[in-house]
């Protein structure tokens, strides 16, 4: 169960055209994610990213697929799912205490006063905001603004946290404290976590396995790298490690490869390519199944488990 | 014609007993090597016994970098010959473990090449890396170890998806071989990959990544039934080395239902090993080196 906590199955999306057919953004992405696991994805703009999480944290409908989280099949959003977005869309006329606040009533409502108001200041702490607890959002800078994001976030004790670019509009100082922050804070509580970010660094150095996503539209996963380095992670020791480099490598050459100003299209081998599975092959990505016959089309194949566990 | 020094040394076919007990050595290629031919001549194995019987026992492609007389059976002849890897592929015909195949790869300072076998991650939609031999790629092999691949996607997903052997050519800049991280630096150049299947279940995907200054493969194609009998659909070969007359090879490979080894001018073995879902044998690949 705790190796498969997240479940995310066949997701697609299909937004519609005004044009013609639907255009299917997202189309057989799967992924399933470890109870505790930091997951990165990355991929270029546009791809399809967002829509991914957006779906997940149920404020997107899913056109078809399931996100299970923790044996549940998810429907709408939850409180089982916090979302950090690059912008935290705090309450302007309420303190950093006062936003984290409003959660923490919506998923503690059994709790007296006082162990709210705890709540409350234990998470603006463990995001280094114990001192301006009640600053206005004017008050604070954009960096302040986002730990008051993330404190939210984390104070519903979400099985699933869901972070889009969290910290997209910040110097990269902040952003390096930041990453401090997050770690810091899933280091101790374990929280299961999907982080959105274009920084491939990033990525490296927050990330337990990078889900790389093709280049839309009908995007899924193309590759997932595992990042082998222990927890908890120490900026230095993980950018002097043997693989840093090529590891970080990998992605590149991954989003250079999706890079459609420098790669028109040149995948054909020498003779006459073999026909691609067609669009219906799309119905092959559930994954399990069997080959059910010698066409090609609608034929999902099991795969059997060998070695490679973990 | 200038022969590159090849890293494949030897192959050999052996045969599954009705009762999935014992194997017999069926075809065999040694490239001149007489004394693993003498070793290998009136030698018959058992499940569990020697490399093949691995394969019987375990059903599963097995890869050996370091062997004894115990885990491979001719240990000493193999390693005169300069042989530094042996892998053993499981050909099933449904649920039946038919065939195991030997391939003996040489190594060597001035070698470059990859022997991979891919599968299925516990509880994953992906397949990962369980175990290959590298020459002279080791940073590619260090991340190779961390890489996963979902299906459709790279050579290993794209093998899973069609259920089909694929080739593949300039891996290093093909968009389909997503690993380029040092694969064109190294000089590889074609890559070769085959699925492993066993009662129409994906068990496993090998890959041949093979360079132009000592490939593994020298010719490397992909054959499928036409209209009008079987076809070649992919091929790739390195300069100096015309395309392999393979008809009738293909042509026992369909009709026995088995893996062939054949001699073919130009090249020091031939190897047409068969695709089987449900009762067709739907696609061939061929090796050459
Ligand atoms: N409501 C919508 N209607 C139609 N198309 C949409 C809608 N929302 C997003 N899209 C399209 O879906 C695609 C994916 O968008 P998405 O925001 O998920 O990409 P992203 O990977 O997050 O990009 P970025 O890195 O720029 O944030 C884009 O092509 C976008 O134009
Ligand atoms: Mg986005």
């Amino acid at each position: 169960m705790t190796d498969r906590y997240v479940e995310i199955v066949n997701l697609v999306k299909a937004y519609p055209n005004p044009l013609g057919d639907a255009i299917r953004v997202v189309d057989g992405f799967n992924l399933t994610v470890r109870k505790g696991e930091v997951i990165g994805v990355i991929g270029h703009s546009g791809c399809g990213k967002s829509t991914v999480l957006t779906m997940v944290a149920g404020l997107n409908d899913i056109t078809s697929g399931d996100v299970v989280v923790d044996g549940k099949v998810t429907d709408g959003p939850g409180p089982d799912r916090a979302v950090v977005f690059q912008a935290p869309c705090l309450l302007p006329w309420m303190t950093a205490f006062g936003n984290v606040m409003l959660g923490v009533k919506r998923v503690y409502p059994h709790g007296t006063k006082q162990q709210r108001k705890d709540i409350c200041e234990y998470y603006l702490s463990l995001v280094g905001l114990a001192d301006a607890m009640h600053k206005y959002p004017r008050e604070m800078s954009g960096g302040m603004q986002q730990r008051v994001g993330i404190a939210r976030a984390i104070a519903l004790k979400p099985k699933m946290l869901l972070l889009d670019e969290p910290f997209g509009r910040l110097d990269s100082l902040t952003r390096m404290d930041l990453q401090e922050v997050i770690l810091g804070i899933l280091d101790r509580e374990k929280i299961t976590t999907m982080v959105i970010t274009h920084d491939v660094d990033e990525a490296v150095y927050m990330s337990d396995r990078i889900c790389m996503m093709t280049n839309g539209p009908r995007a899924r996963v193309g590759q997932v790298l595992e990042i082998p380095f222990e927890r908890p992670r120490i900026r230095r020791e993980v950018l002097e490690h043997e693989l840093y480099y090529d590891l970080r490598g990998c992605l590149i050459d991954f989003l250079e490869k999706f890079d459609k100003h420098k790669h028109p299209d040149e995948n054909a081998p020498d003779c006459k390519p073999e026909p691609e599975p067609s669009s219906e092959a799309g119905s092959l990505a559930p994954s399990f199944g069997v080959y059910t016959d010698d066409a090609l089309s609608g034929s999902p194949l099991t795969l059997a488990e060998i070695g490679g566990g973990a | 014609m200038t022969q590159t020094h090849g890293m494949t040394a030897a192959a050999e076919v052996w045969r599954v007993s009705e009762d999935e007990t014992r194997l017999a050595l069926a075809e065999a290629i040694y490239g001149g090597n007489e004394s693993l031919r003498l070793a290998s001549s009136s030698l018959s194995l058992s499940t569990g016994e020697g490399l093949a019987g691995a394969v019987l026992a375990r059903r599963v492609p097995v890869f050996l970098e370091e062997f004894d007389d115990e885990s491979f059976e001719r240990a000493v002849p193999a390693r005169a010959d300069g042989v530094a890897a042996v892998l053993g592929l499981p050909v099933f015909d449904q649920a039946k473990l038919t065939h195991v195949v030997l391939f003996m790869f040489r190594g060597g300072p001035d070698a470059v090449g990859a022997v991979e076998l891919w599968a299925g991650r516990r509880g994953r939609f992906e397949l990962g890396l369980t175990e290959a031999y590298y020459a002279g790629l080791e940073r590619f092999g260090k991340v190779s170890r961390h890489v996963n691949f979902p299906m459709g996607s790279g050579l290993p997903g794209m093998i899973w998806q069609t259920a089909m052997p694929r080739v593949l050519t300039g891996v290093g800049r093909s968009r389909e071989f997503l690993r380029s991280s040092g694969a064109e630096s190294a000089g590889l150049t074609n890559g070769f990959g085959y699925p492993v299947i066993e009662r129409n279940e994906l068990k496993a995907v090998m890959l041949w990544l093979s360079s132009s200054e000592s490939p593994l493969a020298r010719v490397q194609e992909v054959w499928r039934p036409g209209e009008d009998g079987w076809k070649r659909v992919q091929c790739a070969s390195e300069q100096g080395i015309e395309i392999i007359e393979a008809d009738e090879v293909i042509e026992r490979c369909v009709a026995e239902r088995a893996p062939i080894l054949a001699e073919k001018p130009g090249c020091s073995g031939v190897a047409a090993l068969p695709v089987m879902i449900h009762e067709n044998v739907r696609a061939v690949g061929v090796i050459a080196w």
